[in-house]
This record gives C-alpha cells, structure tokens and sequence, in this order.
C-alpha cells in the first residue's frame, strides 16, 4: 500500500488492526492468559535432568527473520546448529519494510506459526505488554535447559538489561522478565570522511557547538575543495519514530536531557523542558546549516548512502550505518570513512542510545523447549564468533567476541571503529523511557522535529507536543 | 393464430404502463394498435411476446394462456422500434441468426436459400456483407423486418417498423408491407401512432390510450362512429371540427354565441352541454345541406384541394373546398357553407383530463 | 468554441508532458544499470552494466525472484479469470434485473472496496490459517477477489446496462435461450469493455501487497513484497530494486498492447452503443 516509505525499521504499528484482537479471542483465536507470571508455570520448569543438545532431535523450529546481515551469516551457518541437535530450523526473510508488519499480526492473531523471531529491544514494550513473548528468565537460569557455555555474564550487561522489562509503563528496564536476547547491536556516534576532513584541516567535533559549525564549514567550504555537493552531517529527519532513536536520542542524552520523567509510576512528557527545547532549537539549526537539502526524507538509507556517495562530510548514527558503507568495494568512500564517538555533552557525558536486533520467543510457541535451544545456540559464543569472522555479524554482543584477536583485526583498518565502541560501550544503553506507547510518541516527536526545521518556534511545537502525550501514555 | 390480452396490467415502479388492457386480434389479422407515444403500445407488444411478465391478466395465444411460455416458444416473431440488429454481426448472420438457433434451425443450405429469398424480397439482396452500422435506417429497417420474415411465425409483432423513415420511403415500404404475401396470410399485431398508417393497413384498428383500449373496430367504426372527441380528433386531416355549444328546447345546436345554430341528427335532452363534430370533407361550399353564414378567415391550398376556414360568430369552421370552387375566395368574403346534419357527430363535452364521449347508440 | 492551440505548441505541450510521465521510468532504468558504487554519485554518467538483472534473475541474493514473478502472474491471472467468470454474469444480472435486495447486494459488493486491506488483514489472516489457506496459491487468488471482483462487476455492468435489453429481446425471440442470448448477443458486445476491466484487475491484482504481504510467506509470495527484499539490511540496494520493479512492469505492459485495439474504446465508457 504505501510502499513510497523506505524508513529503516519503519514500524507501521498496526494499531488499528490490533484494536481487532479482542475480536479475535471472541472466535477462539485469542491469546492465553497473558503470559506467565515469572518463573511461575513457565514451561522451562518441564525441562530437567542434564544438559543435553540434542534432547529436541527431530523437532522443526520455525523462525521470522527480518533481511538482514545478521540473518544472512544465521542462515549460512544453520546446518551447524542441525548438526549440533538434530532440530530442523525453517525460516522466512522478509524486508526490513515489511517485518514488524508481518510479526505484529502473526503475534496479535495469537496463531503461533513462528516459535521464534527477531525483534528490536523497543518492541518488548509494544509486544511485552499482551503477553505475546515469552519470558526466557526461566529458561536461562534452568540449568537442565541452558548450557553452561552459554555464558550469561559474557553479554554486554547493559544489551541484556535493555530485554528485561517489568511491563510497566515508565518502570526502569533491567529488573522483571526477559522479553528478548541481545544478537547484534549498534551504538549511535559520528562517522566522517577522512578526505575532506585532511583537506579541510578539521578535526571531529568534541562538543554540539563546535559539531554544528563543523557541519556548517563542511558545508560552505567542501563543494569548492573538489567534494561536488558535500554537506556537512547526514541525520534522519523523516516523519517516523526511526528518526528520534539514533543521533538526536545519543545527543539529547548526552545533554542530560529525558524524553519523560516518572513520578509515582506516573509519566510525564520532558520533552519540552527549557533546556531541551534550547538544544531541539539548536539540533535543527544544525541540520539547517549543515544538513542535507532533502532533510524531512531522509532515513537510514539517505544518511548512510550519502556518506558512502560522499555527500556527506559526516554521519550521526549507528556505526553500523557507516561501517556497510566503509567495507571495502562497498561505495566510493570505503576505505575513507573514520570513526569517533561524537561530541560530549555540557558535563563531558558521552551517554550513547543504542539499538539492538534480539532474538524472541512466542508465547503461544509449542516447541518451546527446541526454540529454546535455538536462541541459546545463535545468541551463543560459537555462532556469534563465526557470524563476525565470517560475516558482518557486528557489533558483537558478547564480549569474548568483541575482544577476539581475529576480530579485532578484523576491525583494525577501520580508524578509529574499535576505540570508539570501546569508548561508548559502557555508556550506551536505551535512553528512552520504557512505554508501550512509544512508537506513537517518537513518531509525534519527528513530526514536531520536522516542523521546528520548518520555522515554528520550538516552545509552541514541543509544548503542543507534551501536551498531546500526556493523554497518550497515562 | 389468435392473441387476446385479458384486463393485463403492468407498472414500472410508480409508472402504470398497461391499466387493465383488453384486446383480441382474430386469426390471419392485420391489427393496428394506435396511440401516442407513452400509451403502453410497445409494452403490449412485448408482453404478448413473452419479454415483459404482466403484473396481473392474462395473455392468450390461440386460446392458451401463456404465464411461463418463455419468448422462444411462443412462435412469434417481432420487429422492433429499434431494429434491434446485432451490431457486431453483417445482415446476413442477422438474417439467419432465427434459422441457426434451436427452435428454427434449418440446415445451412436452405438457410441461406431462405435468407436469399426474403433479401430478394425486400431489395436488401446486396447489402448482406455490410455490417448494420454501414446501413442507412431505410435499410436496417428492411433487415429488421426480413429477420422477422425468414423464419416460420404464427404472428408478426411490428413496433413501429416505419416510423423512422422519411415520408416518401414510409409511403412506399407500407404499400410493400401489405404486398408481402407472409404478412397478409399471417396475424399481424402493428404498432403505430400515426392515424394515416393505421388507416392504410389496419384491417382492424385498436385505439390505446394511457394503458388502456378505447376503442376497437374497423377503420369505417373508427371514422364515423368514434369512441370520443380524442378519437375523431386523431383521425384524419385537416381535423375534424368541433364546436362548442348547447342543445335548444326545440333539440337543435346553437353556439354560445348563437352565431351557429344547427339541426341534430338525433335527440338530445335540452339543455346538454355539447360538441358537435363535422370533418371538413363534410361540409361544402356549393352542395346541399343545413346552410351556414360566415366569413372567410383564412385559406390553405393542400394540394389539389383547399382548406378554408370559416369565421361564424366567434366560431372556426374548417372545410376542403375544391380549387375552382375556392378561387377567388379572399378573407372576409362572406360564405354560405352547407352541412348535412347525418355528417354531424354529437359528443358529450369534454371535461377536464377526459374528452367527451359520443352520444348515439354504440357502434 | 474552442480556440485551437497552433501546432507547435500542442507538440512541445505533448513532449513536455511525455518527458514528465515518463522520467521516473527512465530514472529507474538508468538506476538499474548503474553498477553498486556509482549508485549514488552519479547521474547520467556512469558504466552501464546488466549485472543489476543479472543478480535479480539469477536469484544470487538468495531471492528467487523469478518464482516470485511466476507467483506474482499465477496469482493475478488466476483472481482475474474467476472474476470473469464470477463477475461477468453477476454484472449482466444485475444491470439486467432488479430483484430483492439487488441494489444491497451490489452495494456490499462495492463496500469491499471501501474498507482499507488493513482493517480486515488479521481476521483474515487467522482465517486463513485455519483453513489452510495461508500461503497458498488458492488463498491468493480467493482473497485478490475482494480486489478484483467488485471491479468487474460494478464496471461491467454500467457496459451492460448501456447495452439495449432489446438485443437480448430479439435474440430470445429468434429461437434462443437466454443463456444462449448472453453468450452469443451481449457478450460480444461488451468485449472492449472485458478488455479493459481486464487490465484494470490484472493491474490491481499485481499490484497488490498487502494481502500477499500478510497472507503469503513463502510459496505464494509476489514481486510486490519480494521486489522489496532487495533494498537490503544493510546498504540500500536500489538497483537491484529498479531492476526488480521495470521486470515486474512488464506483464501489465505487455498485456496493455497486447489489448490496445480494444482498451480505446472501452476505456471510454459507454462507448458501445451501436
């Protein structure tokens, strides 16, 4: 239907087709009660005796995979896990276009077609909620269920906080279930061209003003040094949720700003606090001086490609974006894109938002022991090693694998991509406020962002903005 | 073959198309429906056909009642107002589209001998390759009355074959339709509103008027003994003249005016409001009769003859004079037309929305 | 009266609308040529190569495209000929006779097309599991009636209520049934208007994504949700894209000329009277 937009994760929330799903119980295809109340009945406490591979032999998991690196390196490497427990996985791919949609309605029809899928660590606060995933708490502290290999504190303890939830509007994220598995993940920070950068004599920006005139510089002075229609700094800016969460979520955190605030388990929209609606002022002054002609259409696709088309002097978002365009033969900039941790807040914070591509299970699954096996073989230490050597299986999630010799050789040719993540691996975590509303609010939140670019005054457009969401996430 | 329609009624939505319609057409008749347009002539048609259902009555053919005779076994042909040819078909597959269907199928041989015959027939012999669309409308409507012709019918429904050709063709085509050896062996049901036709061909007339039959009869009923003053009014021309007045206490007619006062050619209660029809053949300048005084109003040469209208009181009175008897007749020269009171016509006078009936016994 | 535009001006209107309509299509025939690394900083420069259809075709992605496209042709051409066959009488029927309830019947029909794909996807979708539909070829082109049908019937039948009834009349009169009537009499006649009713569902079958989005995940999926899967995870891939979309224009296009003789007339409505 509208397929004219290309957003990265763009996540038609089907909301009005949810509001079907009572409906839908009425004709015997509802959900179950919500899910387990933790550890509680969970069907991990059926799985007992000795660890064992292969207790599932001859089962078939089915997966819902999203077009993905990650998914092609899983792919490639399937006939491992078959090998390892005799359990046959089938699978379907679906553009990255169409899979939240596809997912949303296959989890809210309560079907159960996929046992297992992949997932963004902000979609347990949609799908959390209805009781659509399973709580692998459980699972993982099942010693009869979990290998010891697995090896729970080798994960980057913040990606595996950001899939436990409480499903609480506003309650902190890293106490309650486990909603969903960190597989590969991305920290938000600046990517730029080395090129323009020697040619110009500039050095990347340590703090927001110095990024915007840098931008700025970029954008002036580039065209004339041979870079033909180079601007200064690539950032999405299309009316969609996807536009918040990279750049502009990593600096507004680094401000020390939130997007709510909680009181008495009560939220309350900060977006329109002075302070940052000063630095939302100053965000769009940057894209209006820096930024890409186009800006209000731009997704991960613009921002990422014109870094590698060499449009761009610079790119704040994930490094991921960035590190597709910087692999050799990828684009024209490969091999002259750098990396840096971007510009610290007023107090020097290099708070960082992330993203990370999880793995789920469904509830209503009935091979759940077998999904289980599953989730541990692809989020364990072998694959995610192979799918990073082999593949472009990055950032690791675990830290064995970040850490390994051969994969950080690997990385050394890009400059600067390994000190960076090492820089901000710590400080990046979800800097959003945990809600189920939030793919409606970051959405309204673009749209207010877009028409500040156009010249409202930010006060009038953020107030408006809170106001509305006041109502929204109570 | 015989058609009788019974009190049939039939309605589109809040339109009453057929109010209670009776009419029989005898065996080997050439019958002609006559009436305005809207009158409910091609509903008639189409529900002897069997294409429209009546919402009440009944239709017979050859004494059977037809509810639930499909169209195709009612063995009738017709001819519609439209010609209804087959657009994407030559005249020839019009033509022989009866005989290759289930109920006339004839080998392909004799069709075609059949289809060469009734093209020789109707001069239409050379156009058999054309499309319909190529024809003029003299000449579809020589296809549309053939494809009627080439197959066996127990009757001919025809509506208003003619009434699309100019004048000159529709003169000559209704002389070859009454010459046509199959249409004046078998019943004929011909649609019409023209009076001259209906004149011409119709071995019995059946006047229609808003769904109903106002009169049947032969042209002769129809001329001298019309039902009402619609009726003689829609025979012949110029049109009957019809005046306005009252029955004296001596039975004779006088105008309101009394300009006009004439003997009745019977009795009528005094006082009754009346019109007194007489067609302009009837009345004469030199012959005998009942002698009027008037002035010359106006005259209209019609052909070898000539209307002259008459000034009586405030009155109009029409007549067909010869040319000599005309000449030199200038308005306001006075005349002394002549009326022979068994010409006169007495009718009741017209109300609002119904036209007075004739006063004498029933034809 | 109208004045008429001189000559050469209409001409240079007519090529300046010509190059409007038709850039988007060149611009994705110029992506699809251009090899992966001057996607993005070229223009009109640049070394052409097929490799882009070459990794579509050759399903070197890990995407079978081309069973996609057969699904894709399957699926339209299945929905239209039981449209057809499914519409085409309803349609005669309905311009034909008012019984009870027909004006409601056809109105539901059409209300098929009022209501968005989305508000129905998730009942359907659990239907369609349940009845073993999903993913199939038999669900697609039962659920691209919802599409498809309405369209028949609905525009087929404004042909044949501009059709005479009288030729129909006639032919029951020359001795024919009335099945025989519509095959033989109106049928014919309203070819040009098949011919575009056609095109019009194979388009709108084709072209549709989201019931195969929802209700297709691997067997019966079309180009319309496979076409997609090239833009990538990673980098955006458009020329695989643009390749992907000009090779699935082409069955609407073909079968555009192919019918083009009968699409002038019948696209102008009513245009059958004799």
């Amino acid at each position: 239907m509208d397929r004219h937009v290309h957003d990265r994760r763009r996540f038609l929330a089907l909301t009005g087709a949810l509001s079907a799903a009572p409906l839908l119980s009425a004709c015997g295809a509802g959900f179950g009660g919500g899910g387990q109340s933790e550890g509680d009945g969970s069907a991990a406490d059926d799985v007992t005796g000795a660890f064992d591979w292969k207790r599932e032999k001859g089962t078939t998991v089915k997966a819902l995979l999203n077009k993905h690196p990650y998914t092609d390196a899983l792919i490639a490497d399937l006939t491992s896990f078959t090998d390892k427990t005799g359990i046959e996985v089938t699978y379907d791919v679906f553009p990255e276009d169409n899979y939240f949609d596809k997912l949303t309605v296959d989890l809210s029809s309560g079907r159960a077609s996929y046992d297992v899928f992949m997932l963004g660590a902000y979609m347990v606060w949609q799908y959390g909620p209805p009781g659509w995933l399973e709580d692998l708490g459980p699972w993982m502290r099942n010693a009869s269920a979990t290998a010891a290999e697995w090896d729970r504190a080798d994960f980057f303890p913040n990606l595996l906080q950001a899939g436990q939830w409480s499903l609480k509007a506003g309650a902190p994220l890293g106490r309650g279930g486990q909603y969903a598995l960190p597989w590969g993940w991305e920290t938000n920070v600046v990517a730029y061209n080395t090129e323009v950068f020697r040619k110009l004599g500039l050095k990347p920006a340590e703090s927001f003003e110095e990024l915007r005139e840098l931008a700025g510089v970029i954008k002036k002075r580039a065209p004339g040094a041979g870079f033909d229609g180079m601007y200064g700094i690539a950032v999405r800016g299309s009316r969609s949720w996807a536009t918040i969460h990279p750049g502009f979520m990593t600096m507004y955190a680094r401000n020390g700003l939130r997007d709510f605030t909680v009181e008495g388990g009560k939220l309350s929209p900060a977006m329109n606090s002075p302070r940052a609606v000063a630095f939302t002022e100053d965000w769009a002054a940057m894209v209006k001086e820096g930024g890409p002609p186009s800006w209000t259409s731009y997704t991960w696709y613009q921002c990422s490609s014109d870094l590698g088309a060499r449009k761009a002097g610079m790119l704040f978002d994930a490094d991921t974006a960035a590190y597709f365009q910087a692999v050799e033969g990828a684009s024209p900039a490969s091999g002259k894109i750098a990396f840096h941790p971007g510009p610290k807040g007023p107090d020097g914070s290099l708070a960082t938002n992330m993203w990370i591509w999880s793995l789920g299970m469904n509830a209503r699954s009935r091979r759940k022991s077998a999904g289980w096996l599953f989730l541990q073989w692809a989020t364990g230490k072998e694959h995610l090693r192979r799918a990073a050597l082999t593949h472009h299986h990055i950032d690791p999630v675990r830290k064995s694998v970040s850490q390994d010799p051969a994969y950080r050789n690997r990385m050394r040719h890009l400059p600067g991509f390994l000190e960076t993540f090492e820089t901000v691996v710590d400080r990046t975590r979800i800097q959003f406020t945990p809600q189920a509303q939030f793919f409606d609010a970051t959405t309204s939140w673009a749209a207010a962002l877009q028409e500040i670019y156009g010249g409202k005054s930010a006060r009038s457009v953020l107030d408006g903005l809170a106001g509305d969401l006041r109502e929204k996430v109570r | 073959m015989s058609i009788a329609l019974r009190d049939v009624r039939k309605s589109y939505g809040r339109t009453t198309a057929l109010d209670g319609l009776d009419l029989d057409v005898r065996e080997g008749e050439f019958f002609c429906l006559l009436g305005p347009s809207g009158a409910g002539k091609t509903t008639t048609l189409k529900t002897v056909a069997g294409l429209e259902r009546p919402d009440a009555g009944t239709v017979e053919i050859d004494g059977r009642d037809m509810r639930d005779v499909e169209p195709y076994d009612r063995g009738v042909a017709m001819c519609f107002e439209s010609y209804a040819l087959y657009p994407h078909r030559s005249v020839y597959d019009n033509l022989v589209s009866p005989l290759r269907s289930p109920r006339h199928r004839l080998p392909a041989a004799e069709a075609r001998d059949r289809v060469g015959a009734v093209a020789e027939l109707l001069g239409i012999g050379g156009l058999l390759d054309r499309m319909p669309g190529q024809l003029s409308n003299g000449q579809r409507q020589r296809v549309a009355l053939g494809r009627v012709l080439v197959r066996p019918a127990r009757a001919f429904l025809l509506d208003e074959p003619l009434s699309h050709l100019d004048a000159k063709l529709r003169q000559q085509m209704r002389a070859e339709l009454k010459a046509i050896g199959a249409v004046r062996r078998t019943t004929t049901l011909y649609v019409t509103h023209d009076s001259v036709e209906a004149l011409a061909l119709g071995d019995r007339i059946g006047v229609i008027r808003a769904g109903r039959i106002v009169q049947t009869g032969t042209r002769e009923d129809i001329w001298y003994r019309p039902y009402d003053t619609e009726v003689a009014r829609a025979f012949g021309r110029p049109r009957i003249n019809l005046l306005p007045g009252a029955v004296t206490g001596s039975g004779t007619f006088r105008s309101p005016d009394g300009a006009l006062e004439l003997p009745l050619p019977l009795r009528v209660a005094a006082g009754t409001e009346v019109l007194v029809g007489v067609r302009p053949r009837d009345v004469s300048l030199t012959g005998e009769g009942h002698r009027l005084t008037g002035t010359v109003y106006v005259t209209e040469v019609l052909g070898r003859s000539v209307e002259v209208t008459v000034r009586i009181g405030a009155q109009h009175l029409s007549l067909v004079a010869s040319r000599a008897e005309a000449a030199g007749l200038r308005p306001d020269d006075p005349v002394r037309p002549a009326v022979r009171p068994e010409h006169l016509l007495v009718f009741e006078a017209d109300r609002a929305g119904v036209p007075g009936r004739r006063i004498g016994t029933s034809p | 009266m109208r004045k008429r535009l001189p000559g050469w001006l209409a001409d240079a209107a007519l090529i300046l609308y010509f190059v409007f309509s038709l850039f988007p299509v060149a611009w994705m025939a110029i992506l699809s040529l251009k090899p992966a690394n001057q996607l993005f900083s070229t223009y009109f420069s640049f070394t052409p190569t097929l490799d882009a259809y070459r990794t579509v075709l050759g399903g070197s992605e890990g995407i079978p495209f081309v069973r996609f496209f057969g699904n894709s042709l399957v699926v339209s051409v299945g929905a239209v000929a039981l449209s057809l066959v499914v519409g085409l009488p309803a349609a005669y029927a309905s311009a034909r006779w008012r019984f009870k309830g027909s004006e409601h019947l056809m109105f539901t029909l059409l209300s098929f097309r009022f209501a968005p794909e989305l508000t129905v996807i998730i009942p359907l979708f659990v239907l369609y599991q349940k009845l073993g539909l999903f993913d199939t070829y038999t669900g697609m082109v039962w659920v691209l009636q919802l599409v498809t049908l309405p369209l028949v019937v609905w525009i087929m039948r404004s042909y044949f209520a501009d059709l005479s009834p009288e030729l129909e009349q006639a032919a029951l009169l020359d001795g024919y049934s009335r099945t025989q009537a519509f095959f033989k009499v109106a049928l014919p006649l309203v070819k040009p208007g098949i011919a575009a009713v056609s095109l019009l569902a194979f388009i709108f079958a084709w072209n549709n994504f989201v019931f195969p989005l929802i209700l297709t995940s691997h067997e019966a999926q079309t180009v319309t949700v496979g076409a997609l899967s090239f833009l990538g995870g990673d980098r955006p891939k458009y020329h695989l894209t643009a390749a992907a979309a000009l090779v699935s224009v082409v069955p609407p296009l073909l079968l555009a000329l192919t019918i083009q003789r009968y699409l002038v007339r019948g696209l102008s409505f009513g245009a059958v009277k004799s």
